[in-house]
């Protein structure tokens, strides 16, 4: 399995093949429905290059520590409308979720944006994965929707839309159509 | 009466049912690519570590749905008083993630499940529950947002001049999952209810996934989804449902409802 370590140049991104299983290393944060929204409507500091994980995780916190108790992805599909412009605000290169992400998000990440699936629901594999909850942000948006900033060591996740657009999960949609 | 709910809670939210297991295990035998073999292999071992280590299996730990049966002197007020607070007490431990927002002011409050209750009659069905028989379904929000309505005869998707008729309602499934494909985790545990208003469909659907997998199953059906080739995570794959249970109920004349609701692999359902 190839390890990655974050973050990743433009040749890195070129060499991820479709369907390819990847372990990655790094920052991260998570962001879904509320963060996106935030994050696209007015300029945020401190998170130009970000790498994004669709995710609401239950987090523990223990003598004013937090730590992942689980934390799987979330579908990605509801983010499609901020992608485009999240990628124009912040140079994001890499996003992370589950199920893909609709045609016109995958026109917007072509030349510079990669989409990993992670395993959904494999909750507490994730959370192991974190090694250190570095920061939290918009905590008021509740747990799952706050923009949690992440250490991630040997994160399992497949390559599902690469740098040309080729979109995996559009592959095995046009397959299943056609048995009908 | 809260202790043991909030027991139940943690049961169901970190341990995946003996039946799931077993058929998400032959899943993971029976497939043949690389990749989606590596990845039920990981759900597996996601769901053990999880269920020794007491921790959620999955971060959504969904809207908790509860199901009630009672007799007729026990107090539906004080039931649904009791799972409120266990449900609070669930949210604190950790066992639940703070999933409830109120639409109206987008405010977090915590968890408030949805409660059905049945008045069981007593001599009828006394051997089938004691003074109160209380199940819980953990259901993710992925799977409930693939759910779809369908009302025949008519024209669905490529399926054209569908009747009300078995072939119809297995169109109608067959049809949700080509709109659902890999999107909310599969494989999946599905149940479609035919007949009733779309209220009524849609409580029965949600209501068989409480069943056992095996229970109320169509083989012909599950044969033609499986067939679809599709897999978890966007890869072609043998398996897309581990069940797919038809149901039928009481309908108007002039209407012919499909519900078709979908649970994710990690179903989490449990009975105190």
């Amino acid at each position: 399995m190839k390890k990655l370590q974050l973050p990743l140049s433009l040749d890195d991104l070129k060499s991820l093949e479709l369907n390819e299983f990847v372990l990655i290393s790094g920052h991260i944060i998570t962001a879904r429905d509320k963060a996106h929204r935030y994050m696209t409507e007015k300029r945020i500091d401190n998170y130009n290059g970000s790498i994004i994980y669709h995710c609401g995780p239950i987090m523990k916190k223990t003598e004013g520590v937090y730590s992942a108790v689980s934390a799987g992805p979330t579908t990605s599909a509801r983010m499609s409308i901020y992608t485009g412009k999240l990628i124009d605000m912040y140079g994001v290169n890499l996003i992370i979720g589950k199920g893909g992400l609709s045609a016109n998000a995958v026109d917007s990440m072509k030349g510079r944006c990669v989409y990993l699936s992670a395993i959904g629901g494999a909750g507490v594999i994730y959370a192991n994965s974190i090694s250190k909850v570095i920061g939290v942000k918009k905590l008021e948006f509740g747990m799952a929707d706050a923009i949690w900033e992440l250490k991630v060591v040997d994160f399992p996740a497949i390559v599902s839309i690469d740098i040309e657009g080729n979109n995996s999960y559009d592959l095995i949609k046009e397959k299943s159509s056609m048995k009908f | 009466m809260i202790g043991k709910i909030v027991e139940l809670y943690r049961r169901v939210s970190t341990t995946l049912p003996d039946d799931v297991m077993a058929k998400l295990d032959d899943a993971f035998c029976n497939e043949t690519n690389d990749s989606a073999k590596n990845v039920l292999g990981k759900m597996l071992d996601n769901a053990r570590l999880a269920s020794g280590g007491k921790v959620p299996i999955c971060q959504d730990t969904g809207t908790p749905i509860f199901y009630v049966k009672r007799t007729a002197d026990v107090s539906e007020v004080k039931i649904k008083k009791d799972i409120n607070e266990a449900s609070r007490i669930a949210t604190e431990q950790s066992i639940l993630r703070p999933n409830s927002i109120d639409s109206s002011n987008e405010q977090i409050i915590g968890n408030v499940p949805e409660i059905y209750f049945k008045e069981v009659d007593t001599e009828a069905e006394r051997d089938a529950t004691s003074k109160v028989d209380i199940r819980l379904m953990l259901k993710g929000g992925g799977s409930e947002n693939i759910t779809q309505v369908y009302s025949l005869p008519g024209n669905i998707g490529r399926f054209k001049g569908l009747q009300r008729d078995i072939d119809g309602v297995r169109k109608c499934v067959i049809d949700a999952v080509l709109k659902a494909q890999s999107k909310a985790c599969p494989p999946y545990v599905i149940a479609a209810a035919v007949g009733g208003t779309v209220a009524g469909a849609a409580k029965k659907s949600k209501l068989m996934l409480f069943d056992d997998i095996g229970v109320g199953t169509d083989e012909k059906l599950l044969s033609e989804i499986n067939n679809l080739g599709i897999g978890p995570v966007g890869l072609p794959g043998r398996t897309v449902a581990l069940d797919a249970k038809i149901g039928y109920g009481v309908r108007h004349p002039a209407s012919y409802f499909v519900v078709v609701s979908f649970s994710c692999w990690c179903t989490r359902r449990g009975r105190l």
